[in-house]
């Protein structure tokens, strides 16, 4: 038995580690692009427009 | 609090031999010690420069390092302390307990853990190399921003800053998956009955600490990346030549750097709300404004960035805003402190190591965070500004506010970790040797800031001259000091007392009702949590 194996938790609770891990991942992507200035100029260059 | 009935399975160890034990560990308690073995790495590394800094600045006139290397050293410093050794230690603590502290088999995600760790060394062996580069042919210049890598100077500076980018991006990425484990193990790996009012304070400092680090690392990572990019690629987000602003990275910069000080901060408050009620022997007072203020503190650290630039030339309601906001935090700093206090009140109390260390924090911490206040205040701030005063604020802060919570940490578990008690009188020599040294080492540099010495240079005037000796003779004594932590530590691992299940006799929590040290696979079976 590796490592890995022997300390496994149900299939349900993986599904929902991962589901939240994801969802976390892609928060991060999103503040990361917030930061650089080109993204926030264009969001103000569409709202100015409308 | 709970029944252990069938948790325990001891009975084979299943795990990998040798190197591959540890190059492959999804084991949390593995992974870490690796963090924590990192961490001390690191820890020394940064004493080094720490110790060249102050041997540099002994006396008046240059003595050992010419003005380029010994900027090179003040950014290395700070760089190592704390993206190599207060956040990693901390990371390698979290690991190591919060499933044993929440009844869970393993962290949540174990092979991601892996990655997390493994990605460290790499980011350590850039930001070495970024610091002797510039000793190669063709090498650049060194690098000399400090650590804030402040612009027009960090698009200046040779090939180093583009290695301290990637070992910032590197450590961003280690730091962010680390978080992001640390967030799902504890939403969805608890102990049946665990909610997460019941869960210990020490989780909870780390569940505010994970969702600080996933809000903010990603926007440094965002300005290092913007930093790259005019060096590299012909942009001008900082080149105020090219249309662009080096005032929008400070602002960037410090959007991560204040929240960061929490991030260092908030892992030891936590530590300290398990260190206290274990020696005062009573629970801990106020378990839910404790965990509250810690939201209001990240909170509120989250919105109070720019009073790092109050000399930048805001506008009046901007840097009122600020000012009035820093000063805010001090409420619910205060109000951990005071429930430590209370817990502490009328508690049969006993003074072993970490809670030595837990009240020196505590006292430490308050006097550091005193200074913050007058730093807070725009027109004090405009004269204590890039002087030695602020040099010895932010030590007051960080090493009893992060460094003795991490030493209390250590000597609190470490009987758990290892299955010895460590040598108890020379830890207790550690303690007040490394906090005598300390307190005058840094204490005497407020008053050489209060009279006018500046900070980052490598020579000043004569008149700073006794202050500056005192400072590096105690200086050199509180670096030393950590070798007889590094002794004790050893001479824990490699025997000693053997230590109970319970090491201490006030000591409450799951953690404590596995053996000591620790099954390879514990709580495998989940307890149930009354």
């Amino acid at each position: 038995m590796s490592a890995v194996t022997a300390n496994q938790v149900d299939p349900t609770t993986r599904r929902k580690n991962r589901r939240t891990a994801i969802l976390l991942g892609i928060f991060v992507v999103l503040v990361f692009f917030s930061s650089v200035p080109f993204w926030q100029n264009l969001v103000q260059t569409a709202l100015n427009a409308r | 609090m709970s029944t252990t009935a069938s948790a325990l399975h001891s009975e084979h160890e299943h795990h990998p031999y040798g190197w591959r034990r540890w190059l492959f560990s999804t084991n949390h308690k593995d992974i870490g010690t690796l963090y924590l073995l990192f961490a001390l790495s690191m820890f020394f590394l940064g004493g080094i420069s720490a110790m060249a800094i102050r041997a540099e600045l002994m006396f008046p006139g240059l003595q050992l390092l010419d003005p380029d290397l010994y900027n090179n050293i003040l950014t290395n410093h700070a760089l190592i302390m704390i993206f190599g050794a207060v956040m990693p230690a901390g990371a390698g603590i979290a690991n190591w307990m919060i499933p044993l502290m929440i009844g869970a088999p393993d962290m949540a995600l174990p092979r991601l853990n892996n990655l997390s760790f493994w990605i460290l060394p790499a980011a350590a062996m850039m930001l070495v190399l970024s610091f002797i580069v510039p000793f190669f042919p063709g090498g650049g210049t060194q690098i000399n921003t400090g650590w804030t890598l402040y612009p027009p100077l960090s698009v200046q500076v040779g090939m180093s800053m583009d290695f301290l980018i990637f070992a910032i991006h590197l450590l961003g990425i280690s730091s962010v998956l680390a978080s992001i484990n640390i967030i799902v193990t504890i939403l969805n790996m608890r102990a049946p009955g665990m909610t997460l009012m019941k869960m210990p304070i020490f989780c909870w400092a780390w569940f505010v600490t994970a969702f600080l680090l996933i809000l903010v690392v990603p926007i440094i990572a965002g300005g290092v990346t913007m930093l790259l990019f005019d060096r590299h690629f012909g942009t001008s987000f900082f080149n105020a030549a090219g249309g662009g602003d080096p005032v929008l990275f400070q602002h960037l910069f410090w959007f991560f750097g204040h929240p960061e000080v929490y991030i260092l901060i908030l892992p030891a408050i936590g530590a300290l709300a398990q260190v206290i009620p274990a020696f005062s022997r009573k629970p801990l007072f106020g378990y839910h404004s404790t965990v509250g203020a810690m939201l209001v503190i990240a909170t509120l650290g989250m919105v109070v960035w720019a009073h790092h630039q109050y000399t930048i030339g805001m506008s009046l309601g901007a840097v009122t805003y600020f000012m009035i906001g820093t000063i805010l935090i001090s409420i619910p700093v205060g109000l951990i402190l005071f429930n430590f206090i209370a817990t502490m009140w009328r508690g049969a109390m006993t003074f072993e190591t970490p809670m030595l260390f837990a009240t020196a924090m505590v006292l430490l911490f308050s006097f550091g965070g005193l200074t913050g206040v007058m730093l807070a205040v725009v027109p004090a701030d405009i004269q204590y500004h890039d002087s030695m005063f602020v040099v010895a604020h932010f030590h007051y802060v960080l090493i009893p506010g992060a460094i003795y919570g991490l030493f209390a940490a250590v000597f609190y578990w470490l009987p758990k970790w290892t299955g010895h008690m460590y040598d108890e009188r020379l830890a207790k020599i550690f303690f007040w040797v490394n906090m005598i040294s300390f307190n005058i080492t840094f204490f005497v540099q407020h008053f050489l800031g209060l009279a006018g010495m500046p900070r980052r240079i490598i020579d000043y005037n004569v008149i700073f001259t006794e202050f500056n000796f005192i400072s590096s003779v105690a200086g050199l004594i509180y670096g030393l000091s950590h070798l007889l932590f590094l002794y004790i530590v050893i001479k824990c691992i490699r025997g000693g007392k053997q230590a109970e299940d319970k090491a201490w006799e006030g000591a409450t929590g799951l953690e404590w009702e596995l053996p000591s040290p620790p099954p390879f696979h514990s709580w495998e079976t989940a307890p149930q949590v009354k």
